[in-house]
């Protein structure tokens, strides 16, 4: 078999594993840090056979992909922090109407207009409170880059398995990352696709629950002529505000996660054996905290890292158990403390957790976190 | 004329023959009351009094519409094409 | 001879929601009359509607059909007319859904030109919300946000769509419903973005305000305020104050040398989109 490696910057395999994933259409709005995306989709597009349109907002982008999604084609599209937030409502509209999706966050730091050309990882809660109402979340935060290339195909399997916009969180390096990599074999990749309806038209419901949480959907233009709305619905897709189906639709929402929640958390281990001191950590800030780990080991000191590479949900129950046995907990992030805010709630009165909190713009470097690897001793 | 008269059972229905014009015809008006709404805007676009309100305790406005006399119809179509609840039919 | 509707409609979801009388009615079924014209399958249509009163209307058609967020329908229209360019897209939208908080998308959807049809229901106000005032309510006229009078200027959607790009533009009043059929008639048949403006009544929100509660009068409002746009053209600016100009702003037959259209769209989009395929192949 012949090996095909060659240089790709992270923006770019973005791009490439959506093609590779089917998807035919991309729709966007330039923003830095998130544009090269656009402009590798803008060439590549075309030349599969897809569409690639640059929108007059980021509005228009979403309403575009969940758009092309009903009608069957795989989407996605790519913003950054403000061009996130003013997604936010088509967003919600892919939970409510239950269309697949996967919206790119190439995050930088906020709020307002904040550093758009520096690194963060400003939007961890905004991926899973961005949008009004409840839904369930599913965000995935690759470190480097061949996985940013496994993560972006598993975010279309999981927006076409769940039937849910799914959540890409880059971090601004790491889609600006350039280096050589080997990609897998297009032929053993796995791809899935939504389910489709087995029945004739007539006996068709968009959002059946009889064939278990997800129900199977029908593209447009294909026969099954149904009713597609934001309001709160029935199984026949149209608008009820009857307390006990609206309950029930939002908890089956909620469900569609939550029961399937081992298929979906996706997290490594690193020096965990006989780690007493253990990082919580994604994205960027993982790769430094893992030479820290290695720094610390060499000093001797038993420090482990969880890294998450899913992000919501988050493996609570591993979570849970780490935290009753820790010495202390660190969680390094390039915010405020979104991600370390919900550890705490974990850790309670367990063990003591300590936080590196960056917003600067500069990448958090593994001297800070050996430095409080040993101040947690 | 041959043309199919495609009215529902559920709804009511005046004849009459009709002169349009010089030309012999036959009109049969279709009206749904169960949909009606009573708005009126029949009795007004119609150019020769054919419909007219009427009190109608069960609606919420009071009122519906009735057809006077079928044989004044001239078969204009304005009424059917004006009301905006899908109860008129005229063939 | 009566025309089926219920071929066209989801029965079980009639008498619809709007009010006794409400124009909506009038454009949909000139609409539905229109689909019949151009002979279309209903398998093949997209009904696209954002937020408001007008855009419940997808709900009562029997075809592929999306009520999506406030504003936003054209996006959601653009998305289904790229990825599927063979079938056919209908937007239906109200006056501040797709002026207002749609604005965006409905000037650089004109301008893209895609072959789409946009049918904008202008009843003046936001009736749904409560008759709050519009980007179409007339100046002094009152709303529930301008009791004192209105003093925000008005677009005219038409000259808009115009202005930005659209390729068939065209008003007619919910008075002329052989008028507004033979209009959307075209704008289906029209290869490009087509606007067809329906101006109605809302008697519920604005009438009431103004003193026209109930639906004839503000038909008979809307009746006194029209003016063909053959007989505007020869009218003086302050006589066509608070007039409703009605008729075919442009037509793609119609090559007129108006320095108006001089930026006349050269070509629909998904055709040209093609071609930016074609060319992205040829250098694979």
């Amino acid at each position: 078999m012949k090996k095909s490696v060659r240089f790709y910057s992270g923006a770019e395999l973005v791009a490439k594993a959506a093609i590779d994933a089917g998807c035919r259409f991309f729709g966007g709005y330039p923003i830095t840090p998130s544009s090269e995306i656009a402009e590798y989709m803008s060439v590549h597009m075309p030349r599969v056979g897809g569409t690639y349109i640059q929108m007059e907002d980021e509005i228009g982008a979403m309403g575009s992909i969940i758009g092309a999604s009903l009608t069957g084609v795989k989407s996605l599209t790519a913003t950054s922090g403000p061009g996130f937030s003013l997604k936010q409502e088509n967003i919600g509209y892919a939970y409510m109407a239950e269309v697949p999706c996967v919206v790119c966050n190439v995050m930088r730091g906020g709020p307002s207009t904040g550093l758009p050309t520096a690194l963060a990882q400003a939007d961890i809660m905004q991926a899973k409170w961005g949008t009004h109402g409840d839904h369930p979340v599913i965000a995935l935060t690759p470190a480097y880059l061949e996985e940013i290339y496994e993560l972006t195909i598993k975010a279309f399997n999981f927006a076409e398995t769940y039937r849910m916009p799914i959540m890409l969180l880059l971090d601004e390096v790491i889609a600006h990352l350039s280096a050589a990599i080997e990609l897998p074999d297009k032929e053993l990749l796995v791809i899935k696709n939504r389910r489709r309806p087995t029945v004739p038209p007539e006996k068709y419901f968009p959002y059946d629950t009889a064939y278990g949480d997800v129900p199977p959907m029908a593209n447009f233009f294909e026969g099954y002529r149904y009713h597609v709305t934001g309001l709160s619905h029935d199984k026949t897709g149209f608008p009820t505000t009857d307390p006990d189906l609206v309950q029930a639709d939002q908890e089956r929402h909620l469900r569609k996660v939550k029961a399937h929640i081992n298929e979906i958390i996706d997290y490594e281990y690193y020096m965990m054996k006989d780690a007493e001191i253990i990082i919580f950590a994604y994205g960027s800030t993982a790769r430094a905290a893992r030479v820290a780990v290695d720094n610390a080991r060499k000093l001797g000191i038993r420090v482990g890292m969880m890294r998450f590479r899913v992000i919501w949900p988050l493996p609570e129950a591993e979570i849970l158990k780490l935290c009753s046995k820790a010495k202390a907990i660190i969680v390094p992030e390039m915010n405020m403390g979104q991600l370390s805010d919900v550890i705490e709630r974990y850790a309670a009165d367990r063990t003591k957790i300590m936080r590196i909190n960056h917003v600067g713009g500069v990448p958090i470097h593994p001297t800070d976190v050996l430095n409080v690897i040993k101040e947690a001793l | 004329m041959s043309e199919k008269i495609n009215i529902p059972d559920h709804y009511s229905k005046w004849e009459s023959d009709v002169k349009i014009g010089k030309k012999d015809d036959h009109v049969t008006i279709g009206y749904w009351r169960d949909g009606c709404k009573g708005c009126g805007i029949c009795v007004d676009v119609c150019p020769k009094q054919v419909w007219e309100l009427i009190e109608a305790k069960d609606k919420w406005n009071g009122q519906v519409v009735q057809v006077t006399d079928a044989s004044k119809c001239i078969k204009c179509m304005l009424c059917e094409i004006h009301c905006p609840d899908f109860c008129i039919k005229i063939y | 001879m009566a025309f089926e509707y219920e071929k066209y409609l989801r029965m079980d979801k009639i008498p619809h929601l709007w009010c006794p009388g409400c124009g909506i009615g009038v454009v949909l079924k000139a609409m539905l009359r229109s689909v019949e014209n151009v002979g279309w399958e209903k398998n093949d249509i997209a009904f696209v509607s954002g937020i408001g009163c007008t855009s419940r209307a997808p709900g009562y058609i029997d075809c592929n059909t999306l009520h999506t967020t406030h504003g936003r329908a054209l996006s959601f229209a653009t998305g289904i007319k790229l990825a599927q360019p063979a079938k056919h897209v209908v937007i239906f939208s109200g006056d501040g859904d797709a002026t207002a908080i749609g604005g965006n998308h409905f000037i650089h959807a004109c301008r893209r030109n895609i072959d789409m049809t946009l049918v904008v229901v202008n009843n003046n106000t936001y009736g749904m919300t409560g008759g709050q005032h519009s980007p179409t309510t007339p100046i002094g006229y009152k709303a529930s946000t301008t009791v004192y009078g209105n003093i925000d200027p008005t677009f005219d959607i038409c000259l808009l769509a115009k202005a930005a790009g659209a390729s068939y533009v065209a008003r007619a009043t919910v008075n002329k419903g052989k008028m507004l059929e033979k209009y959307i008639t075209k704008g289906f048949e029209h290869k490009g973005f087509s606007v067809i403006v329906a101006t109605a009544n809302c008697h519920t929100q604005f009438g009431r305000k103004n003193k026209m509660s109930d639906p004839i009068s503000v038909r008979k409002w809307i009746e006194s305020r029209e003016i063909p746009i053959e007989k505007a053209r020869t009218m003086k600016a302050a006589e066509l104050n608070d007039k409703i100009i009605t008729g075919e702003f442009i037509t793609h037959e119609e090559e007129t040398t108006w320095w108006e259209n001089y930026n006349h769209p050269i070509h629909e989009y998904t055709e040209a989109y093609q071609t930016i395929r074609d060319k992205a192949q040829e250098r694979k």
